[in-house]
């Protein structure tokens, strides 16, 4: 097998999309594919402490299910990854959830922007300014002005 | 490489210790960055500031140089743009893959231990020298939790082709070293012994778990004795020009890094 085909096969499996190069272990593939996967949700996790906290224990399960449809991308692919999984959320059926997802997102938009394209610099730091509002666990209207090191405040509403 | 700066001990970079970093300047012989963190000119005027207060190493975590399908330009180009900004001594990154097919594995993944994987390296080497002109490279040995089918040489036998294939330095991670022999059952002075020793620019250290009978490089714990005992070994028999103490996860009060800081600069002042 070339390189490049075995590194296909092997992210594949890493990633949970396939079974990984032959000749390979698939009991050990699999438990690298689970740490993979722990690792990538503990990096999300923090980037979204009210989602997490609102999903309570089905955190984990509605992690599964974000990486199993979506690979992220980019040198900031962790943030590329809350981000798509808290743009997800946002529109889910559950207000509670819905809510934490959708201020968790300004929060991630408050530091940074995403591009709509895949790629190494898809997401860059903020210049532009922010107005928006959330709601967990009191109502804000957040306010950020333009610059790298824009000023931001946080006002009750 | 021989001409390359005595630095000393430091730490990896982490945001939460920016202010502790600029304020124990003087008990730190270096800051290694990670170009990935950078993601505008804030992020490059945060690096300059620390730069300078301590000299700053830049140490690459995403750019494959193992990948067979080549480098990614647009991150060629950033590294060298945070390159240019910091104006580093050198410049390290891992023998390693990390994404193949569109794929973002999130993490160093080991490569076959074969010709092609040396040459893919050396040619990806070869290919990213251009874009940092003048600045000498460093490649690190990983941990590998998983061997790749066949291998043509021994774990060594590689790290020892590919740094010579693409004429680089070696970054020798001794807590990997450490790591491996466990998993895979291997005496780490032979294994030491075995490489180029006089390519070792720099050095990493780190504490890691043992996690479902495996020992992983987890950077979350104090460095282990057996880790201690190694670079008192290699430190004694050529001159590593900065030891790099790194923690990821689980950060410590900064005053226990600077215990480790210290430990490693009278171990590297004792050989020298």
């Amino acid at each position: 097998m070339s390189l490049a085909d075995l590194q296909r096969h092997l992210a594949a499996s890493l990633a949970g999309r396939g079974p990984g190069p032959e000749g390979m272990d698939r009991e050990t593939l699999e438990r690298a594919r689970r740490s993979l996967e722990s690792k990538r949700r503990r990096a999300v996790g923090h980037l979204l402490p009210r989602l997490r906290e609102a999903l309570g224990t089905g955190w984990k399960a509605r992690f599964a299910e974000h990486a199993a449809r979506y690979t992220p991308s980019g040198l900031l692919y962790h943030v590329d990854d809350a981000w798509e999984m808290a743009a997800t959320l946002a529109q889910a059926p559950d207000r509670g959830i819905a809510a934490a997802a959708q201020d968790d997102l300004v929060m991630l938009r408050l530091r940074w922007v995403r591009r709509r394209e895949a790629g190494a610099e898809r997401i860059r730091e903020r210049w532009g300014p922010l107005i928006a509002l959330t709601r967990s666990p009191v109502r804000l209207l957040v306010l950020r002005l333009p610059g790298t090191r824009g000023k931001t405040w946080r006002i009750r509403v | 490489m021989a001409d390359l700066p005595f630095l000393g001990a430091g730490v990896s970079f982490r945001q939460a210790w920016r202010w502790e970093v600029i304020r124990h300047r003087g008990e730190l012989g270096a800051v290694e960055c990670i170009p990935e963190d950078v993601a505008g000119p804030a992020g490059l005027r945060d690096l300059s500031l620390i730069r300078d207060a301590v000299p700053v190493l830049l140490h690459g975590i995403g750019l494959s140089l193992g990948s067979a399908e080549g480098l990614d330009p647009e991150r060629v180009r950033h590294t060298a743009r945070v390159a240019e900004a910091v104006s580093p001594p050198w410049f390290s990154e891992h023998i390693a893959f990390t994404r193949a097919d569109g794929i973002e594995i999130g993490h160093l993944t080991p490569l076959p231990f074969t010709r092609e994987a040396v040459a893919t390296v050396a040619r990806n080497v070869a290919e990213l020298k251009r874009s940092l002109p003048g600045l000498p490279i460093l490649l690190e040995n990983i941990a590998y939790p998983f061997l790749l089918p066949d291998a043509e040489m021994s774990e060594a036998e590689f790290v020892r082709a590919v740094v010579e294939e693409a004429d680089a330095g070696l970054l020798l991670d001794l807590e990997n070293v450490h790591a491996n022999a466990r998993n895979h059952r291997y005496d780490p002075i032979a294994y030491l012994e075995s490489l180029p020793l006089e390519r070792v620019t720099e050095v990493h250290l780190a504490g890691g778990i043992v996690s479902g009978g495996q020992y992983v490089d987890s950077h979350t714990r104090p460095v282990p004795e057996e880790s201690w005992s190694l670079l008192e070994w290699l430190a004694s028999r050529t001159p590593v020009r900065a030891v790099i103490i790194e923690r990821d996860d689980d950060l410590p009060p900064f005053e226990d890094l600077l215990a480790e800081v210290r430990r490693a600069r009278e171990i590297l002042d004792v050989a020298r």
